[in-house]
């Protein structure tokens, strides 16, 4: 069936199986590999995507569901030059990024958190990435670099 | 990975027309998080999905005369920031929060927990506490059953394979009662629950038990309310031992209805000590 949504701010179509999930229609239709495949069971959060602002498990999201929709992938999380947004560099300077796999999730799931809540208690940071797992880091750095970017944001949304 | 068709419909009534179709075995999608997991574990067993889950007069939360009436497609995600759930139906709101992922709240719906029947399906109790009715909708109408008999045991629901549930109503609480919700699992978050509970109390002028509903969930055989219990309590006053002994007097309920099982040992001490914490935190001992 014909899937027509917007993905990272374009409009697509794409020609794919009704019983596929999101994240295959992704990763082996679109090629968007930035989006991981952990446990394809809603348990991990490496799938986690936008839908409308808000994060799901793309493992978990029938592929037509999408359709009229606005999706948002990694691959859609950037900052105005096309370098690393300032949550992707902040997650770099704070040690969040050590074998990397489930750190797209986290971006994503940390942008969702920010874009509702800009000045999160480390207690809610806590409850916003409790649908990702990360076997590396122990989490710490992860939720420092969310709310090291949460400051800069608005201390930067104060100069202006 | 098991092949099927999919369609959205715009409203209720064309949801159950496609439900009605005879050709195809159709079901209802609506967040997806328990279907999906059948779905990689080849276990789907229709031709067909029908997505309720965008149909608007399925989000609806809203006050309906002295009812507060929540649409079966509304999320956890909404319905846990909802300020009407906030105000009348806290221990709802808890059982929501209860889920510990942002990425299942925002998909997992009111509609799919309680039409997928999970022992421990975490707002069935509190749906139960709230002596909740739900509209179940079909091509021939609507009609409203409790909660309770929609749910006939572990993954069994009463809901036919032609019929959605379109909304759970349930009676505003009168003033100064409280609710609670409270979840045993393996971990803080992303864990199923091992047990819950939701409760409800109110004091009288006296300090006495006006009202208290007592609600165990992955307990009992189907999910209802410990009236047994309840009756007992009503018109003592709160103190801790009382509590205690409710608690036991729950184990007592639990063990008639499901005999020793390889759980017992655990879940009698879990049992005896969720019912007393819910009880200390809907009834005040200091009045």
């Amino acid at each position: 069936m014909q899937i027509e949504f917007t993905l990272n701010g374009q409009a697509m179509v794409v020609e794919a199986p009704p019983y596929i999930t999101l994240l295959k229609l992704l990763r082996d239709y679109l090629n968007l590999t930035g989006t991981k495949e952990g446990c394809d069971i809603g348990e991990c959060g490496a799938c986690s995507v936008l839908i409308d602002g808000q994060v799901v498990n793309a493992c978990l999201t029938l592929a037509p569901k999408v359709s009229g929709r606005a999706v948002t992938t990694i691959e859609g999380i950037r900052a105005a030059d096309g370098g690393m947004s300032d949550l992707q560099e902040a997650f770099v300077r704070y040690g969040a990024v050590q074998c990397g796999y489930c750190v797209p999730g986290l971006i994503i799931a940390g942008e969702a958190l920010l874009s509702h809540n800009p000045q999160p208690t480390r207690a809610e940071i806590r409850e916003a990435i409790a649908g990702n797992l990360c076997r590396c880091t122990g989490y710490q750095q992860i939720i420092d670099a969310i709310a090291h970017a949460a400051e800069e944001r608005m201390r930067l949304e104060r100069k202006v | 990975m098991q092949q099927f068709g999919y369609v959205r419909p715009r409203s209720i009534e064309e949801a159950a027309a496609l439900l009605a179709e005879p050709a195809l075995t159709s079901r209802v999608l609506a967040g997806g998080t328990d279907l999906m997991v059948l779905v990689r574990a080849g276990q789907a067993d229709f031709d067909r999905l029908v997505d309720v889950s965008q149909i608007s007069a399925l989000h609806v939360i809203e006050i309906a005369g002295s009812r507060l009436r929540v649409g079966a497609a509304a999320t956890f995600g909404e319905v846990m920031r909802h300020p009407l759930v906030l105000e009348h139906a806290p221990c709802l709101a808890q059982a929501c929060r209860s889920i510990g992922t942002m990425q299942i709240a925002n998909m997992a719906t009111l509609g799919g927990n309680a039409a997928n029947a999970a022992a421990a399906a975490d707002t069935v109790p509190a749906l139960v506490c709230l002596d909740a009715e739900v509209l179940v909708a079909t091509a021939g109408g609507q009609q409203r059953i409790p909660v309770t008999e929609l749910i006939l045991g572990h993954n069994r629901s009463a809901l036919p394979r032609n019929a959605l549930i379109a909304t759970f109503e349930f009676p505003l609480l009168p003033e100064r009662t409280r609710t609670t919700f409270l979840k045993i699992g393996r971990r803080n978050a992303l864990s199923i629950a091992r047990m819950n509970m939701a409760a409800l109390g109110r004091q009288s002028a006296d300090g006495t038990i006006a009202e208290v509903r007592l609600v165990p969930g992955a307990c009992l055989r189907r999910p209802r309310r410990l009236h047994e219990i309840e009756t007992w309590l009503q018109g003592q006053q709160p103190a801790p031992d009382l509590f205690a002994e409710a608690g036991r007097r729950a184990v007592e309920v639990m063990l008639a209805e499901t005999g020793q099982r390889w759980s017992t040992a655990y879940k009698t001490v879990a049992l005896a000590a969720l019912v007393a914490e819910a009880l200390e935190l809907v009834l005040s001992v200091e009045f």
